[in-house]
């Protein structure tokens, strides 16, 4: 029963997640297509470039396209259905799985901890000794070392 | 002439030199540093540290009263060689392992006498009842399973077991690891120390059961584990009455080993929990012995029922005292798929329903 609440509780999760999922890959997707859109404007004229960019007004047709355009950017039906498909299936298969392991019972006892005698257990010695330390260095993506600036001291020392 | 003594780094096990710059001694291979006093200590942990030892005292069971068995018969099982012991007024009909029939060989003699028994506490119509329950709600259950079981022939039987009781000393060595992150303009840092981590100490165990009949799966008698001792009796052979009981096949000495690898495993679990304030830690080495290591014979209370269903065998089993009942159950691939593409068809058409709404806002 455990299992079977924490699968419903993962299936309402993602499922919530796949509405968002769905919109934004959808947006995206469009998002790249209106630069496409932007840049081919730019090929009538080297002076259109910069109307392009700065002023959808331009070219003529640019306010109808600008409609339709927005439509869609709104929503790839494609994308958003591919995506739901496969949460789907990823919550299909969580659900079933529990289902499937609710009828097997019969396990083998990993130890004796049911066996153990209540305040036995007596820790005689717990030493912890320090053997030796390692320090990994790694150079972070543009950094003051390929500028020749000198690297900071770690925190705390002098 | 001296003794040369070798050191091993801890960290790449390559030989250790003496650094004069540092003055400590040095790995020529991974470059990690030791102090001397804290590397002869290392070293003398792992050299003072013995393997395992863990033996018993296995005489157990007792010998029969005069008279005591007269009555009691041997029944054997033509197909799996199982052998049962009833009294005179139960009789045994079918193997309660296989199902299949059995026939009374002889009357019951010269076995060990169980020291213990836990009488039957739930009868046959409350393991009736929790074969019934086991069954609801699994959607992926063949309706004809449900239909074809012949409930009526669940069977209580005593099953031998052999109980452990032992005080564990251990003592073991963990490798453990503490790590530090910073960054600064150029590089990321990553400090690792490393400790090694000395716990010794005792823990009881009582009474760890193992059973004793190669007829009994191990893995179903531990699935309804655990058995409440205090409801123990002495044994007496009026409690057998109306019950089979299985004669033990296995010996003490043969079930030593099981009891062995759970009692090390509860050991090493209990000591485990002491290593704190790691990141991460291992067991490097260590070594348990038991002392007052000591078996006893007893019988357990145990609902048995076998069925055949599609060619493979289902044994479902019910601890006779506390009522907990186990059992594999057959799964119906159809249903499983059919439940399979209905989730998935659901839960696509709903998120797909709600994009289109987020969508249309």
């Amino acid at each position: 029963m455990k299992l079977k609440k924490i699968a419903v509780s993962a299936a309402a999760a993602l499922l919530l997640m796949t509405s968002g999922a769905g919109f934004y890959s959808a947006n995206l997707h469009n998002d790249i297509d209106d630069m496409v859109m932007i840049t081919a404007y730019a090929d009538y004229d080297d002076n259109d470039i910069l109307y392009a960019a700065v002023d959808y007004d331009e070219p003529e047709n640019a306010e109808n396209t600008e409609r339709s355009s927005d439509s869609q950017r709104r929503f790839n039906p494609v994308m958003a259905f591919i995506i739901c498909f496969v949460i789907g299936l990823l919550i299909a298969f969580i659900v079933v799985g529990s289902m499937k392991s609710q009828m097997k019972t019969v396990r083998s006892q990993s130890g004796a901890s049911n066996y153990k005698k209540n305040d036995s257990f007596k820790l005689n010695e717990s030493k912890d000794t320090f053997l030796y330390k390692k320090l990994d260095k790694t150079p972070r993506a543009g950094s003051a070392s390929q500028t020749g600036a000198r690297p900071n001291p770690p925190p705390g020392r002098k | 002439m001296a003794e040369l003594i070798e050191y091993k780094c801890p960290a790449c096990s390559g030989k250790l030199e003496f650094n004069s710059g540092v003055q400590k001694m040095k790995c020529p291979y991974c470059d990690s540093e030791f102090d001397m006093e804290t590397l002869k200590q290392y070293d003398e942990e792992l050299e003072n540290a013995s393997g395992d030892d863990m033996n018993w005292e296995t005489e157990a069971g007792g010998e029969w009263q005069a008279g005591e068995t007269d009555g009691m018969g041997i029944y054997t099982c033509q197909s799996c060689g199982g052998e049962i012991v009833a009294d005179s007024t139960t009789a045994a009909s079918k193997c309660p392992y296989c199902d299949n029939p059995v026939v009374m060989t002889g009357s019951f003699s010269g076995d060990l006498r169980p020291d213990h028994v836990i009488p039957f506490k739930l009868d046959k119509n409350a393991a009736k009842s929790a074969l019934i329950k086991h069954m609801e709600g699994k959607k992926l259950l063949p309706k004809v399973f449900k239909d074809q079981n012949h409930i009526d022939e669940i069977k209580g039987i005593y099953v031998p077991v052999w109980l452990f009781d032992a005080e564990a000393d251990a003592r073991i060595i963990y490798k453990a690891q503490k790590k530090r992150t910073w960054s600064d303009n150029s590089f990321n840092y990553t400090e690792t120390s490393y400790y090694s981590a000395v716990r010794a100490g005792k823990v009881s165990f009582e009474l760890v059961p193992v059973d004793g009949s190669t007829k009994m799966p191990d893995e179903l008698m531990e699935s309804i584990e655990p058995f409440d001792f205090r409801d123990a009796v002495d044994f007496q052979t009026a409690y057998l009455s109306g019950y089979l009981a299985d004669r033990y096949d296995v010996s003490a000495e043969d079930s030593i080993e099981r009891a062995n690898e759970r009692i090390r495993r509860s050991t090493e679990d209990a000591f485990a929990q002491t290593v704190k304030g790691y990141n991460t830690f291992s067991k490097e080495n260590g070594s348990i012995k038991l002392n007052g290591g000591k078996a006893k014979y007893a019988l357990y209370p145990v609902w048995i029922l076998n069925t055949t269903w599609n060619g493979n065998k289902y044994t479902f089993a019910m601890n006779g005292q506390t009522g907990k009942f186990v059992g594999d159950l057959p799964v119906d691939s159809a249903a499983a798929t059919k439940y399979f593409w209905g989730i998935t068809a659901a839960v696509t058409a709903a998120s797909f329903a709600i994009s289109l709404l987020i969508g249309l806002l």
